[in-house]
């Protein structure tokens, strides 16, 4: 899994959201994060989220659009992306999803302060 | 005398500056919240009629290409945008006729139906002109450096703004999400192209003069959307 992330923006009052692609695209020779693995993502990812008492929206799309680099997530409104995500990268995912959101708040996510 | 390729695309990116996208006020009153509901599908319906000739304005550019490096280039960016084999699980178009469609409460027929004013009439025309009629390097920089260069921010701006304050889940809004990453190939790739390939004052000077003019098209799309509004039907369409 490759993470690109950004900063989240000032003065956004909404609950952050995850999004994983969960396309099939129907022609094989062509990539889709659905067929790379991301239908057997969204379930662990959704209950890891769950379980971690996350406060972020978790949500599915059918095309992030950058599919050569898939399975795909992006958290907004920070705009950054998870790419080439396996299931062996639930874990590590939810870990850097909580250190993000915990920026939010000036904290680390054992609530030490970020800065 | 041409100038050197640092200084073209230095005079291109300046020439840009303050016609950005973002650099709208209607972006910034979607982000925030401010748009009303009947401005946003306005800008819904107006961005479909915007966006459905784009695999015609681009297959008119592919048709007189003679590199085949270049051909291939412009073939991808059609694949992206025309078919649901990559950047979209549909056409662009199809993309952008379902926000419409779920934002607003019209029918396709209805949206189908909206009657273009001037203003985007002549955004297409313009489109289609310089796609027919100028040389091709410059016409993909119209679309690759005047208008994508500057898309994604846009598209991150709208996406943020009606996840945020209209209630839009991500999956109705894949047509402004695709954009936010997918873009930026079709920009690399024109500036590229455009860098490479306009080496004397005529090419570089129509270039920027496309720079100017599709930037006062998309000024008058902002502006209009600033202004326009359309009925929505039904309390929450999405």
């Amino acid at each position: 899994m490759k993470a690109t992330l950004r900063a989240w923006p000032e003065g956004f009052a909404a609950r952050p959201t995850l999004t994983l692609c969960v396309n099939v695209r129907a022609e094989e020779f062509m990539p889709s994060c659905g067929r790379r693995g991301s239908l057997e993502i969204r379930a662990p990812l959704e209950a890891a989220l769950r379980s971690r008492g996350l406060d972020i929206d978790f949500q599915t799309i059918k095309c992030l659009g950058l599919c050569n680099k898939g399975p795909n997530a992006r958290l907004a409104p920070s705009n950054s992306w998870f790419t080439a995500i396996s299931a062996a990268d639930v874990a590590s995912l939810v870990d850097v999803v909580e250190s993000e959101l915990a920026k939010i708040k000036g904290e680390m996510p054992n609530g030490t302060p970020a800065r | 005398m041409a100038l050197p390729r640092d200084e073209f695309l230095k005079a291109m990116v300046t020439r840009l500056d303050g016609k950005r996208h973002a650099d709208y006020p209607f972006l910034k009153a979607v982000r925030s919240g401010s748009a009303t509901r009947e401005q946003v599908g306005f800008l819904g319906v107006a961005f479909y009629h915007f966006t459905k000739v784009t695999p015609q304005v681009l297959s008119t550019i592919h048709s007189r290409c003679e590199d085949r490096k270049i051909r291939r280039r412009i073939m991808d960016t059609l694949i992206d945008e025309d078919t649901e084999l990559r950047c979209g699980s549909k056409g662009h178009d199809a993309l952008a006729m379902d926000f419409a469609t779920r934002f607003t409460g019209w029918s396709e027929e209805e949206v189908e139906a909206f009657d273009r004013p001037r203003w985007l009439k002549e955004m297409v025309d313009y489109r289609f002109k310089v796609a027919r009629e100028m040389p091709v390097v410059i016409a993909l920089g119209n679309s690759g450096i005047a208008s994508e260069s500057h898309a994604p921010e846009m598209c991150r701006l709208i996406s943020d703004g009606l996840r945020e304050h209209y209630g839009v889940k991500d999956e109705d809004q894949e047509s402004w999400i695709v954009h936010i990453e997918g873009d930026e190939d079709h920009s690399e790739t024109a500036f590229k192209v455009v860098l490479d390939n306009c080496r004397t004052p005529e090419l570089q000077q129509m270039m920027l003069w496309c720079i100017d003019e599709y930037t006062r098209h998309w000024g008058n799309f902002w502006r209009a959307c600033e202004k326009g509004a359309v009925p929505i039907r039904g309390q929450s369409p999405i």
